[in-house]
C-alpha cells in the first residue's frame, strides 16, 4: 500500500502554507465544496512529519507508521483523561519531587 | 548443604550462619558465582558477574567477621544489583544495545550503602532495555536476551527487572536490587516467585541510577521473604545530598507481625471479564489467612481519577526528556524491540499541556487518595492476575487480561509489596500485592511477614536438582 505522505512530498512549510491557502479559500468563499478544497493533512501524520524533521533524517514507511500509532495511542490515553476528568482551571501542577508530601503519612 | 539450600533459606537466615561460622562468605560467593555463572547464563539473568571484587569483598568480609566486627544482617551475603545501577569501573549497560560499552567511574548511592553494609556483590543482573520506558511489546527487548522464568523457562520473568526476578526466584543469589518506575519489581517478583518492595517514592535514593521517569523511578529489594526485604531496605534507604528527591529521616525496620489488627481494602479485581480463577482462588484463600488472624477485610473503591492516563503521560514525557540525547541520534535504531524504538522517537511530540495536566490529576489524586489512609491500612489485590507469559508473544496480546493496580500506586509514589500466594494450575507463580500509605514500608512488610509465617509459598524453588 503506498504510504499517503509520499503524495504529494511536502516539507512543513508547505504543508503549513496548503493548510493556510485552504482556510483562507473557505473564508473568501463560503460556498466553496470540500471537493474543491485541497486533501487534508491529519495532524497526527503532521506530527509524524515534524518529528522526522526535528530529527534531520528520514524514517522509514514502517516506523513512520509505528509511530504514528504511539501518537494515536497516546491521544486516545489523553482524550480518556479529559473525558474522565476535568481538571479545575488553575490547579498549580505540584511539585516534581515528593507527590505525596502534602498528604504525609506514617513515619 | 546442598546448593538449592543455601539461598532458599533468604539474606538474614544466611547472614546468620556466616556471622555464627557455620558457613564462610568465601564459599557462599563462590556458590553463587558458580550458579548465576551456569544457570543464570540459561534464564539470561546476568548482565555482568563481578567475580573479583566479589572475592575480594568476601573475603574481607570473613576477615572482620572472623575478627568480632559484624556490620549488619547483610555483611557477608552475595546479592545482585540491576544492571541500571552505577558501579565503578564495571559495566553498566542499562539493557541497552546502544550503552554496551557504557562504564561509570563511581558507584550508585545503593551499591556504595550495600558494600558498607558488607553485602557482597555478585553480578549486575539483566533488565529490559532502558527499564522499556518507550513501551517495549517483547520479552527479547534486552541486550541480555529475553529474561526467563525459573519455574518454565518458556515463560518470561517479567520486566523490568528481569534479571533480578529470575535470578532470585531461581534461588542463585539470595537478595537483588530491582526498580520500578510502573510494575518493574512488582512484576518479576509475582511471575518468579519472588518478595519485592518498592519503597515510597524518594525513600531511597537514586544517585547513579539510570533515570527513566524522575518523579516515578523508585528503588527496592527483591528477595526470599518479607523480612529480608525489610532489612535490606534499612541499608538502602535514607537521604544523600547526591539526590534531592531522597527523604529523610534513616528508616529503621522492626522485625516481626503488626502490633495492631489492621483494615485491609480490598481493590476491585475482575476475576470473571479477566478469565483469572486461580488468582481469585488463591487470592481468597490469602485473605483467609489474614482475616484468621485477626485483620479487618472490606471492599473498597478508589477515588476516581485516570490514574493509569496520568501515569502514562509523565512516563512517556519525562522518558523522552531523559532520553532525549539518544532519541534524537540515530543510535535509538540500536534498541532490540522496534515498538520501543517507535515509542520513544514518538514522545517527541507529546505535548507539554498533556504533562502539565498529568501532573495536576496526580497533585489532586493525591489530595483526594489522603482520605483512603484514614480508612485503611493497607490496601490488597492480586499482584497480577495470570502467570508468567509466553517469552514468544506480544506483551500487547498477554498482559490484556493481567490486570493489576500499578497505576494509582506508581503515580502517587505508594508502597507497595509483592509477596508469593500459590500457583496456578499450570504450576506457575501468582503474587498477592499489599500498598501502604506513602512512608508506611513497616505497616506492608509487617503485614506481609505475618502472612508469611502462615504459608509456605514464599519458599518455592525450582531446580532443586541444580548442578553442583
Amino acid at each position: 500500500m503506498p504510504d499517503p505522505r509520499d503524495k504529494p512530498k511536502m516539507n512543513r512549510r508547505q504543508l503549513v502554507r496548503t493548510a493556510v491557502a485552504s482556510c483562507v479559500a473557505a473564508a473568501a468563499n463560503p460556498h466553496i465544496s470540500e471537493a474543491q478544497m485541497p486533501p487534508a493533512t491529519p495532524v497526527e501524520d503532521t506530527r509524524v512529519v515534524v518529528i522526522e524533521q526535528s530529527l534531520g533524517r528520514k524514517l522509514t514507511a514502517a516506523q513512520r507508521t509505528a509511530i504514528l500509532k504511539e501518537i494515536t495511542d497516546f491521544d486516545k490515553a489523553m482524550t480518556e483523561m479529559r473525558a474522565q476528568y476535568t481538571v479545575p482551571e488553575q490547579t498549580e501542577p505540584g511539585v516534581i519531587f515528593h507527590p505525596h508530601r502534602e498528604g504525609k503519612h506514617g513515619a | 548443604m546442598a546448593p538449592d539450600e543455601l539461598f532458599e533459606m533468604g539474606a538474614t537466615e544466611l547472614g546468620r550462619r556466616i556471622h555464627a561460622g557455620e558457613l564462610t562468605s568465601v564459599e557462599v560467593t563462590e556458590r553463587a558465582l558458580h550458579l548465576l555463572d551456569t544457570r543464570g547464563r540459561e534464564l539470561n539473568a546476568v548482565a555482568e558477574l563481578t567475580r573479583d571484587l566479589a572475592m575480594s569483598q568476601a573475603k574481607a568480609a570473613d576477615a572482620e567477621i572472623k575478627s568480632g566486627k559484624i556490620r549488619g544482617p547483610l555483611h557477608g551475603v552475595p546479592f545482585g544489583a540491576k544492571d541500571l545501577l552505577a558501579t565503578k569501573n564495571i559495566p553498566t549497560r542499562w539493557g541497552s544495545p546502544a550503552h554496551k560499552d557504557q562504564v561509570f567511574d563511581f558507584d550508585a548511592t545503593v551499591i556504595s550503602r550495600l558494600r558498607e553494609a558488607g553485602a557482597v556483590l555478585v553480578a549486575k543482573l539483566g533488565m529490559v532495555e532502558l527499564a522499556g520506558g518507550g513501551g517495549y511489546e517483547y520479552a527479547y527487548a534486552s541486550l541480555h536476551g529475553p529474561g526467563k522464568c525459573p519455574f518454565d523457562v518458556t515463560k518470561w520473568s517479567g520486566g523490568s527487572s528481569s534479571g533480578s526476578g529470575s535470578a532470585v526466584g531461581a534461588g542463585l543469589v539470595p537478595f537483588a536490587i530491582g526498580t520500578e518506575t510502573w510494575g518493574s519489581i512488582m512484576c518479576p517478583s509475582a511471575f518468579c516467585n519472588v518478595t519485592g518492595l518498592r519503597p515510597t517514592y524518594g525513600r531511597v535514593p537514586r544517585h547513579g541510577a539510570m533515570a527513566l521517569c524522575f518523579s516515578m523511578d523508585k528503588i527496592g529489594p527483591m528477595a526470599r521473604s518479607a523480612e529480608d526485604c525489610g532489612h535490606i531496605l534499612q541499608a538502602i534507604a535514607g537521604f544523600t545530598p547526591l539526590d534531592p528527591s531522597s527523604e529523610n529521616p534513616a528508616w529503621k525496620y522492626r522485625s516481626g507481625r503488626p502490633g495492631k489488627k489492621l483494615r485491609i481494602g480490598l481493590l476491585p479485581t475482575d476475576y470473571k471479564k479477566n478469565e483469572a480463577p486461580d488468582a481469585e482462588k488463591l487470592f481468597a484463600a490469602a485473605m483467609d489467612v489474614l482475616r484468621k488472624q485477626g485483620h479487618t477485610i472490606t471492599e473498597m473503591k478508589l477515588p476516581d481519577f485516570p490514574y493509569d492516563q496520568a501515569a502514562s503521560a509523565i512516563v512517556g514525557i519525562e522518558g523522552a526528556s531523559a532520553f532525549e540525547n539518544l532519541i534524537r541520534s540515530p543510535k535509538i535504531e540500536l534498541l532490540a524491540d522496534k515498538t520501543q524504538v517507535a515509542g520513544f522517537l514518538a514522545s517527541l511530540s507529546l505535548p507539554g499541556v498533556d504533562y502539565l495536566r498529568a501532573l495536576k490529576v496526580r497533585t489532586l489524586a493525591g489530595q483526594a487518595t489522603a482520605e483512603v489512609w484514614k480508612k485503611f491500612d493497607v490496601l490488597a489485590a492480586p499482584t497480577l492476575l495470570q502467570g508468567a507469559p509466553d517469552i514468544t508473544k506480544s506483551l500487547n496480546d498477554t498482559f490484556g487480561k493481567m490486570g493489576g493496580n500499578g497505576g494509582p500506586g506508581n503515580l502517587l509514589g505508594w508502597p507497595s509489596i509483592s509477596v508469593p500466594m500459590g500457583m496456578t494450575s499450570t504450576g506457575l507463580p501468582l503474587g498477592l500485592e499489599f500498598t501502604g500509605a506513602p512512608y508506611n514500608e513497616q505497616t506492608i512488610l509487617s503485614l506481609a511477614a505475618a502472612y508469611q509465617s502462615k504459608t509456605e509459598f514464599h519458599r518455592a524453588i525450582p531446580g532443586r536438582n541444580l548442578t553442583s
